[in-house]
Formats: C-alpha cells, structure tokens, sequence
C-alpha cells in the first residue's frame, strides 16, 4: 500500500456524498482526508469502520473545531474526545488549524483569524503543548482563509504561522486556496506571498475554490468591491494550480494534496479530472526540479525560485 | 487578561448581530464596558467594517448547518448504509 510521506501522493476529501464514487474509483485516489469532528459522537464500532475504510487506502484525519490559535486554553472535553478518537484511529498523521473558533462560552461556529499578536502566538504553542501531552502528537498546522483582517494584530500572517510552526516543531498543511484568497483579499501578490510561508516545513497541501462576493453597500474598501470567499464548492482555480506548481518546484519533500470538495459537487468524473490535473501539475514541476538539480549537480534544498 | 477579553468581544461581534449593530453605530461607548485596554478599544473601533460583516454572515451560515442535529444524525446514517452496502 502506498505509505505517506515517502512520495507525492494526491487525494479527496472524504465527504458522505461522494462515498460511493470514491470507493467505486479508490484506484484512482492515493489518499483521502476525512473530517474527524464528524465522528465525534461515534461508537468505538462507528469508529473501527474508518478504520476498514483505512485499510484500504492512506486516511488523514483533519480536525476543523479546536480552536488552538488562541489566548484561550483550548476545551478539555473536546481534547478528550478527540484524544478517544485517535486513539482507536491512531492515524500516522492528523491536522488541525491555526484558528480560534470560540470564546467566552460563544461558538463562532468556522474558523476564524485571530488577533496575530504575541498573545495568540504563545496561547497556541500553549495549546500545542497540552495537546501534545493529551494526545501524544501534535497535529500539521494549517493556514486559514479570513474575510476580515484580524483587528489588533502586530505580525503578518506569514511571520505568525512561521513563528508558531518552528516553535512548536510542527510541520504546516499548506492550504493553497486560502492562501490564494488571503493575498487577493489583502492587497499581496500571491506568489510573492505564498514564497514567505516556511515551504520547508510543508508536508500536507489542500486545493479548492471559491468564488467573489460583493462588500456591503456603504462599507467597501477595496477596490473591485468584492472579496473572494473560500468556499469549497467551486473548483480549483487555474491560479491555484500554479501556486502549486511554485511549491513543487521549490521544496523537495514530498507533498501529500487534498482537493477539498464540500458541496455543489460536479460529476464525480470531473473531480478525478481535478486529481490528475493536480498530479500532472506536481509531476510537471517536480521534473523542472530534477532538470535544475542535474544542472548544478547537488542536492536540492528548500529553494526559493 | 485582556488578550482574552478582545478575543471574546471579537468572537461576540461575529455571533451576536445586535451588539454588532451597536458597534457599528457607536463604537466607543459599546466597548466601554468590556474590560479591554485603550489600545484594544482603538483597535477595535478600526476594524475592518466590510470584513467583519461579511465575515459574520459567512459564520452565520455555517453555524445554522454546523448545529443542525437533524443534519448530522443523517450524514452518520448514510455513511453506516455506504459501509454496509460495501
């Protein structure tokens, strides 16, 4: 069975509608991803049916609800229940975000942005460490996508995720699409962007798509008026594709992607489209990348092109 | 203390729309008393308008499908007949 880590490798999401198609083509897929809060009320019986699903094909397991990046201790009865899962799970990796999600007894009910200050920078290595110590691993962290530019924040996004990734120890779930979002939403230029992320530190990659939607009226402040929502149930867009391509061809660990479908779904044959599209993309650049290796005749490091 | 303070009214201007409608209106006296500093205030009341509506209604969204019960027990239910089916 193909082993994570070892070679680039692309997959689903795992999501109930598409269950039938994904089983139905599981020789197409290298991996799938599934969203562990789902599971949280499962039986050990429910549970040990993820891990049939498991033996068929390499399974992430992807965490949306702890609210790490946070001055606030995350929940000890979610921890647990979490801890319980993967337990019986023991997935050889598991990813959570670097968002905060409640506070003061409020669920925000998504992931959203904190302030990026020294405050939620220490409160997430914080949590990191009770997680570790719950759980016995810490989960890749990943970037989220924001509409709203956190108030009160001293640092950029990329300084804060690379602040919290090196001293936490982690490694990072780049999610290209927000990434994407978040540059076009904030005035950056998304390859220049996604080039100060630690890209050394990326092991996990997710794609997806989003669409514009318009500002309030008597509130706009960017130019076009509209920002770009990371939605999911749109396809990658071109844009994407070739921030990955920028990624494979400057990092030499292997990368394992997502495509992250969550409604609005296509054809299941256009989404396999989409896995191979993203394959060829990887293929593309990693080829590019043995071309320049062979031209200087060394070993490749984490390179900036 | 406080960084949690802006945190919680951070996370109520996103939840909460009619104390959002009475930050927008006046900024000043609705974080008067929530036990943040005056930088915190000043930060607060610069906020990203546009952002922090939209980013509202899209949590609005996913917290009306996230807590739907019905929702759930249904997705565990057609996983249980995809395995079984299998």
């Amino acid at each position: 069975m193909w082993q994570l880590g070892k070679r680039d490798a692309i997959g689903l999401g795992w999501r109930i509608d598409l269950g039938p198609s994904i089983l139905s083509n599981i020789d197409k897929i290298d991996v799938l991803e599934v969203i562990i809060d789902d599971y949280f009320n499962s039986s050990r019986v429910e549970l040990r049916s993820l891990n049939t699903l498991a033996r068929q094909i390499p399974v992430l397991y992807h965490g949306v609800g702890l609210g790490l990046a946070s001055s606030l201790r995350v929940d000890q009865r979610r921890l647990e229940k979490l801890a319980r899962i993967l337990d019986v799970l023991s997935p050889e990796i598991w990813s959570e975000h670097l968002a905060f999600v409640r506070a003061g007894n409020r669920e925000i009910g998504h992931l959203a942005a904190p302030p990026r200050t020294n405050c939620t920078l220490d409160g997430a290595l914080e949590n990191l460490f009770i997680v570790k110590k719950t759980i016995g691993s810490c989960p890749v962290l990943e970037n989220i996508a924001t509409l709203i530019d956190p108030p009160g924040s001293k640092m950029s996004e990329p300084q804060w995720v690379t602040q919290i990734v090196n001293e936490g120890g982690g490694t990072l779930l780049l999610d290209l699409h927000n990434l994407y979002a978040n540059a076009l939403n904030f005035g950056f230029e998304p390859i220049s962007y996604l080039k100060s992320f630690p890209l050394d530190r990326v092991n996990l990659v997710h794609l997806s798509g989003g669409k514009w939607i318009k500002e309030p009226a008597g509130f706009e402040s960017r130019p076009k008026g509209e920002l770009l929502l990371d939605d999911h149930i749109h396809d990658v867009p071109e844009e994407v594709y070739d921030l990955l391509n920028v990624l494979g061809k400057s990092v030499p660990q292997p990368l394992t992607v997502i495509i992250e479908r969550d409604g609005e779904y296509p054809a299941f044959q256009l989404l396999l489209a989409q896995v191979q599209r993203t394959r060829n993309v990887l293929m593309e650049a990693r080829k590019h990348q043995e071309q320049q290796v062979q031209k200087i005749g060394g070993s490749l490091e984490c390179t900036i092109i | 203390m406080s960084a949690q303070s802006f945190e919680e009214v951070l996370a109520r201007l996103y939840t909460d729309p009619s104390f959002r409608k009475s930050f927008l209106d006046n900024p000043t006296n609705t974080l008067t008393k929530c036990g943040l500093t005056d930088s915190e205030r000043d930060d607060l009341a610069s906020i990203d308008k546009s952002g922090l509506l939209l980013a509202s209604r899209s949590f609005y969204a996913k917290r009306k499908k996230k807590f739907s019960k019905f929702g759930w027990l249904w997705r565990n239910f057609r996983f249980f007949l995809q395995l079984v089916g299998r």
